[in-house]
């Protein structure tokens, strides 16, 4: 199974990010490529759409890791919207779930930003 | 109350089954090996967690050795062996590495979270038993990787990290 991956522009600047398929090490640079590109335009209020993703490993993680860190050094931020149980359960394991930002709907997500444009939850420099 | 796989027929676990194969360093069958874990887990109507579970070590377990002991060569040749019991979802991956050495794996550090690294912390977590075997003298490595399975209508029992605390 592949990865395909839609953007979208929507109200407060947000752009959605449509992930569909899997994220592996395979293919995640896809994804980072994309980021990179959006941050690049000075696009960095992004939202992940994660409803039709089948699957992610720690490489598609990692790529989220750098969106964050991407986004934020644009002064946006990066959040995700529609994570699925079992992709909870390993961001619970990661600690994941401190970093980032998840909204049931695409609506809390991108209404989110309108409350706080930048990052809503702590992302710790290494010492 | 147990969930299972959409299509997996109630009853009992089919008392055994073992698949063997031979991956190459190149990673493109590795969503086929995901493919063949479902129709495995279907076969013996083990749940959605379970099936998440080993499709990630699994797949963490063959990327480590494609990307960092074979470096992507396609000329490598490694094993990949699953046996499911109705108590143990067993995974031995095993491969040459003479450099390899287990305890310089490094520990992931989780408040400052970097890009890479996350592999082996989520394997040791979503499995209930990890192990590195080495053989000194030929170099072979064998990650050996145990999901514990609880009977079928143990309620609250297939999935369950039983050791949550690592």
């Amino acid at each position: 199974m592949s990865l395909t991956i839609e953007c979208q522009e929507r109200e407060h600047g947000v752009v959605i990010v449509d992930v569909r398929g899997e994220i592996t090490f395979e293919n995640s640079d896809l994804l980072r490529d994309k980021i990179n590109e959006l941050c690049d335009q000075h696009k960095t209020r992004l939202v992940i759409d994660l409803a039709n993703l089948k699957y992610m490993s720690s490489a598609g993680m990692g790529v989220l890791v750098h969106g964050l860190k991407k986004t934020r050094q644009g002064q946006g931020d990066l959040r995700l919207a529609h994570l699925s149980p079992k992709m909870r359960r390993v961001f619970l394991i990661t600690q994941f779930t401190h970093h980032f930002s998840v909204f049931a709907s695409l609506e809390e997500a991108i209404q989110s930003f309108a409350v706080a444009p930048t990052e809503a939850k702590p992302f710790p420099s290494p010492s | 109350m147990p969930t299972t796989i959409p299509g997996a027929s109630p009853g009992a676990r089919p008392r055994c089954t073992r698949l063997d194969m031979e991956l190459t360093g190149n990673p493109r069958a590795l969503s086929l090996v995901r493919r063949i874990l479902c129709t495995c887990a279907l076969a013996q109507n083990l749940s959605p967690q379970v099936l998440s579970d080993v499709q990630l070590a699994v797949t963490e377990a063959c990327t480590n050795v494609i990307k960092h002991a074979f470096r992507f060569d396609p000329t490598r040749r490694f094993g990949l062996q699953i046996q499911v019991t109705a108590q143990e979802y067993l995974i031995r991956v095993t491969y040459d590495d003479p450099q390899f050495d287990p305890a310089t794996i490094p520990i992931p550090d989780l408040q400052h979270s970097r890009e890479g690294g996350l592999g082996v912390f989520l394997i040791r977590h979503i499995m209930d038993e990890v192990e590195y075997l080495v053989d000194a003298a030929t170099g072979t490595i064998t990650l050996r990787m145990v999901k514990s399975l609880a009977a079928p209508d143990d309620p609250g029992g297939q999935g369950e990290n039983r050791n949550p605390g690592r």
